[in-house]
C-alpha cells in the first residue's frame, strides 16, 4: 500500500476558473422537419384536448362553462 | 447561404407554419367549444417575420455551437432545437403571428396564443406522448411561457428542461446519435 501510494501521481489541485469551460454534453442525429410535421398531424386532436384543459385551469371551470 | 443551408431554412419554416396553421385551427376549435362559434382565428405571420425567425433561430445554433466547441458537422439535439426556437419566439412576441378575430382581441386567448404556439412546436419536435404529459407539468409550462418575461426564460435552462421533457413525455432515441 504505501510503496503505491509513494508512486502515485498526484494531480495538481484545478483552479476554479476551469468551470467557466464546460461544455455542454451533445450529439444528435439529423432533426427531420417531415416527421415532426406527421407527428403535429397525428397529434393535434389532442392537442385541442390539452389545450381545452389549460383553458380551463386559467380561466376558472364556471367562467368557461358560461357561455357568452 | 449555400443551397444546403436555403433549404434548411425553407423547413425550418415549414414546420413553423404548420405548427402555427395547427395552433390557430386548435384555439379556434376550444374558443367556439366554450363560448359559441365565431370568426377563425389565422396563423397570419408574414413571410419577413417568418424569415427573420428563422434567421434569429440559425444564428443562435451557430452561436452555441461555438461557445460549446463544436465540431464542424456537429447537430445539435432535438431538445436544443427545441429550447431554441423557443427562446426566440418568446423574445418576438410582439411580432404579429396571429390574426384575431375582433371579439378575442385583447382577450386571455389572445395571450395564450404564443405560449401554445411555443407547446405545439416543441411537441411536434420533441414528439410528446401527449396523454402522459403530467397535467400540472404542462400547466406550469404554459405559465411560464405566458408570464414571460416577469417569468424569465434562460437559453440554457431551457434546453435543459427541454431535454427533461423529451425524456419524461417524449422519445429520446430520437435524437441518438
Amino acid at each position: 500500500m504505501t510503496a503505491n501510494r509513494d508512486k502515485a501521481v498526484n494531480l495538481p489541485i484545478p483552479d476554479i476558473s476551469v468551470l467557466k469551460n464546460w461544455k455542454v454534453k451533445n450529439s444528435s442525429r439529423p432533426f427531420n422537419e417531415d416527421d415532426a410535421i406527421r407527428y403535429l398531424s397525428r397529434a393535434e386532436a389532442q392537442f385541442a384536448e390539452r389545450l381545452g384543459k389549460v383553458v380551463d385551469t386559467v380561466l376558472g371551470k364556471d367562467e368557461t362553462t358560461t357561455r357568452s | 447561404m449555400s443551397m444546403g443551408d436555403d433549404l434548411r431554412a425553407l423547413k425550418r419554416r415549414t414546420l413553423l407554419v404548420s405548427a402555427g396553421n395547427a395552433t390557430a385551427r386548435l384555439m379556434t376549435l376550444v374558443v367556439a367549444s366554450k363560448h359559441g362559434p365565431g370568426d377563425p382565428i389565422r396563423f397570419s405571420a408574414a413571410d419577413s417575420v417568418l424569415d427573420g425567425i428563422v434567421r434569429r433561430y440559425f444564428g443562435k445554433v451557430d452561436t452555441f455551437k461555438g461557445e460549446n466547441g463544436f465540431r464542424n458537422g456537429d447537430l445539435i439535439n432535438f431538445s436544443k432545437i427545441a429550447g431554441i426556437f423557443t427562446l426566440i419566439l418568446l423574445e418576438e412576441r410582439d411580432a404579429p403571428l396571429f390574426e384575431m378575430p375582433n371579439r378575442l382581441v385583447g382577450s386571455a386567448y389572445e395571450g395564450l396564443m404564443l405560449p401554445f404556439f411555443i407547446y405545439v412546436l416543441i411537441g411536434s419536435i420533441l414528439s410528446l406522448d401527449l396523454p402522459r404529459v403530467d397535467d400540472e407539468v404542462e400547466s406550469d409550462f404554459l405559465r411560464c411561457l405566458t408570464l414571460h418575461p416577469d417569468i424569465r426564460a434562460d437559453g440554457d435552462w431551457l434546453c435543459w428542461s427541454m431535454k427533461l421533457f423529451q425524456i419524461a413525455y417524449g422519445d429520446p432515441a430520437l435524437s441518438a446519435p
